[in-house]
C-alpha cells in the first residue's frame, strides 16, 4: 500500500493523463485482484478482463471527471469498482454473491456504463479519421472537459480565439464526415 | 457562469446544487442549449468509448510484455544478470524510501515450492498426494480443504506447514499465522521456514517487534535460511 503522500502523487498523475500512472495501478495491484477473484471461482481470463475494465473506468473518471478521493486511496477506489463488476457478473448469471472476507473492507462502486447511440458509434468511429491536432483538441475539450483558458495554458495555442476557431472547425470537419 | 461553462461541469461532475437546478431549468426551456448540451454529450461520449478501446489495448499489450518477458527472460543471459541486478536493486529500494509493511511483505515474500511430496499420478496415496497436487498447481484455496482433511487423519507438522503455506498463499494471514504458531516449537523438517513465513505474516499485520523475535530466533539457530534477507529485514524493522 502506499504512503497518503505518494496516493496523492498518484492521483494527480492520473488527473493528468500519465499513461505511466496508469500501468503503475494496472501492475500495482492486479496480483491482489486475481488473488480475490479466485474466491468466486472465476476464470482467469475472465477475472483479467473485469481487472482491466476496472482500471479503465478508474483512469476514465480521472482523466475526465478530474476525481478526487479525500477519504479513500486509488487501490480502495480501484476495488470498490471491481467488487461491483463481480457481483454484477454473478448476479446476471444467477449465481450467490457471499462477501468474503478480503471483500468486505471494499465498499461497491458503480461506474456508468457508457452506451452509444448510433449516431455517437459514428463520431467514435470518425473520431480516427481527424488530423492529429483536431483530434488532440477536442478531446482534450470534450472528454477531458478541460477549459478554453485551460487548454490554452496547458498547449502551444495563443490564445483563446485561436482555440476556440480550430475547435470550431475540427468540430464541423467531423460533423460533416458523419453526415456523408 | 456562461452556458459553455455549465455543460463542461456537468461532465466534470462538478456542478453544485443551485448549479444542477439552473441547468435543468435551462434544459427544459431554452432549445438552444439543449442542442448545445447534446453536442457535447455526443462527442463526450463518443470520446469515451473511443478512448477505452485505446485503453484496452495499451493494458493488453502490457499483459503481453508480462507474458514474454515471463517465458523467454532465462534464456537471455543478458536479462538473466539484468533481472538480478533489479532484482537486488529492489530489495534495497524498500530500505531507501521507508515503504509500508504490506510493500515490506510483498518484497519479500514468495510461495515456498513443495519439496515434501513429488507429485505421482496414480499414486497410492490418494489423500497426500491430491493435497500437494492442488498445492503445486497453485490451487490454493481446494490445497487448504486436502490439507484439512489430510491432517484430521495424519498430524504429519510438514504437512501442516504446507496447510499454513497454502493458506498464506490464499490470501488467509491470520488463519495461517495460527496454523504455523501451532508447529513453530517443534523440531522438524520446515521450522526455519515457519519462523521466517511467521516474521513477513507479522509484518505485514505491523507487530515488529514480535517479527523481529522470529527473525532472532533463527539468528539463535545459526539458520543459513534466506540470511541475507533477514539482515536487510533485520535492519528495516529497527527503523520501524
Amino acid at each position: 500500500m502506499l504512503e497518503l503522500n505518494q496516493d496523492s502523487d498518484l492521483q494527480q498523475r492520473l488527473r493528468s493523463d500519465d499513461k505511466s500512472a496508469l500501468e503503475f495501478v494496472y501492475k500495482s495491484y492486479k496480483s491482489e485482484f486475481l488473488n480475490f477473484s479466485k474466491h468466486y471461482k472465476l476464470r482467469n481470463d475472465v477475472a483479467v478482463d473485469i481487472y482491466q475494465d476496472a482500471v479503465i473506468a478508474l483512469y476514465q473518471n480521472f482523466t475526465s471527471r478530474q476525481l478526487q478521493l479525500e477519504n479513500s486511496t486509488v487501490k480502495t477506489y480501484l476495488f470498490g469498482i471491481c467488487k461491483h463488476k463481480i457481483y454484477g457478473l454473478l448476479k446476471t448469471n444467477k449465481k450467490q454473491v457471499d462477501n468474503v472476507v478480503d471483500f468486505i473492507d471494499y465498499d461497491e462502486i458503480e461506474v456508468k456504463t457508457n452506451n452509444l447511440n448510433y449516431y455517437q458509434e459514428q463520431l467514435a468511429v470518425l473520431l480516427k479519421s481527424l488530423s492529429d491536432s483536431c483530434k488532440d483538441l477536442l478531446r482534450l475539450y470534450y472528454y477531458r472537459n478541460l477549459t478554453v483558458n485551460e487548454i490554452v495554458e496547458q498547449t502551444n495555442y495563443k490564445d483563446a480565439n485561436t482555440v476556440k476557431s480550430h475547435k470550431s472547425r475540427c468540430l464541423k470537419r467531423l460533423k460533416s464526415m458523419v453526415n456523408n | 457562469m456562461n452556458k459553455e461553462q455549465l455543460i463542461q461541469k456537468y461532465f466534470k461532475g462538478s456542478l453544485s446544487l443551485e448549479e444542477e437546478k439552473e441547468l435543468k431549468s435551462l434544459l427544459e426551456n431554452d432549445d438552444d442549449f439543449n442542442a448545445q448540451f447534446e453536442d457535447y454529450s455526443n462527442m463526450n461520449k463518443a470520446f469515451k468509448s473511443a478512448e477505452a478501446v485505446e485503453l484496452k489495448e495499451f493494458l493488453n499489450q502490457l499483459e503481453e510484455k508480462t507474458v514474454s518477458s515471463n517465458t523467454l527472460w532465462y534464456k537471455n543471459s543478458v536479462l538473466y544478470y539484468a533481472t538480478a541486478a533489479i532484482l537486488i536493486i529492489s530489495l534495497c529500494i524498500p530500505f531507501l524510501i521507508n515503504p509500508s509493511p504490506e510493500s515490506i511483505y510483498q518484497n519479500f515474500y514468495e510461495a515456498y515450492p513443495n519439496v515434501e511430496q513429488p507429485i505421482v499420478r496414480g499414486a497410492q496415496q490418494d489423500a497426500i498426494n491430491k493435497a500437494f497436487q492442488d498445492y503445486e498447481n497453485g490451487n490454493y484455496n481446494i490445497a487448504t480443504e486436502s490439507f484439512k482433511v489430510l491432517l484430521q487423519k495424519d498430524s504429519n507438522p510438514n504437512y501442516r506447514f504446507y496447510y499454513g503455506m497454502a493458506l498464506l498463499n490464499d490470501a488467509k494471514y491470520e488463519f495461517a499465522l495460527e496454523e504455523l504458531s501451532k508447529i513453530e516449537n517443534l523440531d522438524f523438517d520446515y521450522k526455519e521456514e515457519t519462523l521466517w513465513y511467521q516474521s513477513l505474516i507479522l509484518i505485514r499485520v505491523k507487530k515488529f517487534e514480535e517479527a523481529k523475535l522470529k527473525l532472532k530466533r533463527l539468528d539463535d539457530l545459526g539458520s543459513m535460511f534466506k540470511s541475507e534477507e533477514r539482515k536487510l529485514l533485520l535492519h528495516k524493522l529497527e527503523k520501524q
